[in-house]
């Protein structure tokens, strides 16, 4: 019989962690991992942080040595990218006209950044950051660049803020809602940010929107809602991402903003899975969810490869953790949170470290909110993981661990399952 | 390739091949070993944290303020073995150590 051939599309954090966790399981058939990308799957979260401002070489964010391919026998096929998947033929077409068949196939195209439908978006220095190509043109800008204006105040956004600021930049953050960090954070952690972001000199401008990039061939400024014009060099547009999920929809499988698959990255074809950004599952608490995050592509990951490989007693029921760094403070997260709920604040932001606790349905720890209080949501996690009833009198006093913040009763499992 | 002992939190024994030039993490994660690792490499979740033998702790390179700053919030903290396996880069040098992987969160 024929080596069984499982192909991985997508050479981000997921695919590279299926790939790993292949051959760490002892798959011994053969592994294709393709990638548009020409770089060799490297590191993401760098891209807004310390690649701007390290001046790092791109060969740093590698996951691994060139040579890891060829040791663990991964044919990389680098630059090459997956235009159609013919689910009923077990075969994928290339852009360069080559097909490629495959026994079980992983789709772990993750998500690009949406984009804004406003004139002037293709004028020269009008940017977006996914991709460690973006990232090269963006450091090579900021060593000129005098104004950036940043749009949306989401997590990469500010990163990058905070980036430009070190590299003596003068940064507008233009955001839409009323707040930066809607979309993820609660209110109290927007407030601190935009504080420590304000502190260090970048302007902000809320519950406005661009209209309009504004130059001739080069952009020159950015124009508001409001009707002010706001001088720039550079734009970066960071409004969230989409799933890239428009294979998996050519070729028949269910979508709805992003690939619908089960607890192991099963899709609604067979021998095809999913996993990362562009997989919606459902998560520990029940809810189908897409999530964007570095422990979601990799746990997920290594999940959905066990059942590839046929275990499926280890369903994915990962607590998603997040993390960013912006100036010299530490954002972690992780557990399920509602952004627009109050949340209960453990700590003193006025000492800038505080945590905000979230609270389900139920009155259980669901999930967690931390600046520069890493401990705390290390030991969240293990309380949300092991169903420990949290007694939230005590939890507000930061002086006492969170770990021994534990209820005298302890919920059953079945109360989070 | 190197080989490292790796005391799981249970206080079981394995041997494992690292590959020089490599961050050690990557080694013990393919040898299936429990290291939850969950910020990728980064230096950002401590759930790397090691205990290495204070005799090799000077072969890796120094400790960033970021590590230092992270292992001394972790528990099982211990001065001067902590350390983050993402950020050691496996030497030809570490072949033979024993290293711990302490209790997980
Ligand atoms: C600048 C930046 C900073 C971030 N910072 C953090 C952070 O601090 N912490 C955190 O937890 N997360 C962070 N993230 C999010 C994190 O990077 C993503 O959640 C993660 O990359 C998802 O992994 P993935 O493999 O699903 O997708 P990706 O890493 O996006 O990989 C998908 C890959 O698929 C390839 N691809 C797509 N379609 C095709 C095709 N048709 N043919 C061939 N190849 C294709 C793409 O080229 C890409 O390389 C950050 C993201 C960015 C962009
Ligand atoms: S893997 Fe997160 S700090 Fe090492």
């Amino acid at each position: 019989m024929a080596k069984e051939h499982i192909v991985v599309v997508g050479g981000g954090h997921a695919g590279f962690q299926a790939v790993t966790t292949l051959r760490a399981a002892g798959f011994e058939g053969s592994i294709t991992l393709i990638d548009q990308d020409k770089y060799y799957p490297y590191q993401r979260p760098p891209l807004s942080k310390a690649f701007l401002t390290d001046a790092l070489p791109p060969e740093k964010l590698q996951f691994r040595t060139p040579d890891f391919y060829s040791r663990k026998e991964i044919s990389l096929r680098l630059g090459e990218v997956v235009v159609r998947v013919d689910a009923l033929g077990h075969r994928l077409h290339l852009g360069s006209g080559e097909t490629l068949s495959y026994d079980q196939l992983l789709l772990a195209t993750g998500s690009h950044p949406r984009t804004l439908s406003v004139n002037g978006r293709s004028l020269e220095g009008v940017l977006e950051l996914r991709n460690l190509s973006h990232a090269v043109d963006l450091a090579t800008r900021m060593q000129g660049m005098k104004r950036i204006t940043i749009v949306g105040g989401g997590y990469v956004g500010l990163e990058v803020a905070a980036a430009a600021i070190k590299r003596g930049c003068h940064v507008m953050v233009v955001e839409r809602e009323p707040r930066i960090l809607a979309r993820v954070s609660s209110e109290p952690i927007s407030q601190y940010m935009q504080s420590i972001h304000e502190a260090n000199g970048v302007e902000f401008r809320l519950g406005e929107q661009v209209i309009a990039f504004v130059g001739s061939q080069k952009l020159e400024g950015v124009s508001l809602s409001s009707g002010e014009i706001i001088p720039a060099d550079v734009a970066l547009i960071g409004v969230g991402v989409v799933a890239c999920d428009q294979l998996a929809r050519q070729a028949g499988l269910t979508c709805h903003n992003g690939i619908v698959v089960d607890e192991f990255g099963r899709t609604s074809a067979p021998d095809i899975f999913a996993a990362g950004d562009v997989a919606l599952h459902p998560a520990m608490n029940g809810e189908m969810m897409r999530l964007e995050c570095i422990q979601n592509a990799n746990d997920q990951s290594e999940a959905v490869v066990n059942a590839m490989l046929g275990a499926t007693d280890k369903p994915y029921r990962a607590i998603p953790y997040f993390w960013s760094d912006q100036f010299t403070s530490k954002l972690h997260s992780a557990g399920f949170l509602n952004p627009d709920s109050k949340g209960l604040i453990r700590g003193e932001p006025a000492r800038d470290s505080f945590s905000i606790l979230h609270r389900d349905k139920g009155g259980s720890l669901c999930g967690i909110e931390t600046v520069n209080a890493q401990r705390d949501c290390r030991a969240a996690i293990s309380l949300i993981r092991d169903c420990m009833a949290v007694d939230f009198d005590l939890a507000k006093n930061a002086q006492i661990p969170l770990s021994a913040c534990v209820a005298i009763q302890t919920l059953s499992k079945v109360h989070i399952a | 390739m190197v080989k490292v002992n790796v005391v799981d939190p249970k206080g079981r024994i394995h041997t494992i091949e690292a590959n020089e030039g490599e961050p050690l993490m990557h080694s013990i994660r393919d040898a299936g070993l429990p290291m939850l690792a969950s910020c990728g490499g980064n230096c950002a979740c401590a759930t790397c944290h090691v205990l290495v033998p204070a005799e090799i702790a000077n072969v890796f390179t120094d400790r960033s303020e970021a590590e230092i700053e992270l292992l001394q919030d972790s528990d099982y903290f211990q001065e001067p073995l902590s350390r983050l396996a993402c950020q050691m880069i496996v030497v030809e040098a570490i072949d033979g150590i024993t290293i711990e992987i302490p209790p997980s969160y």
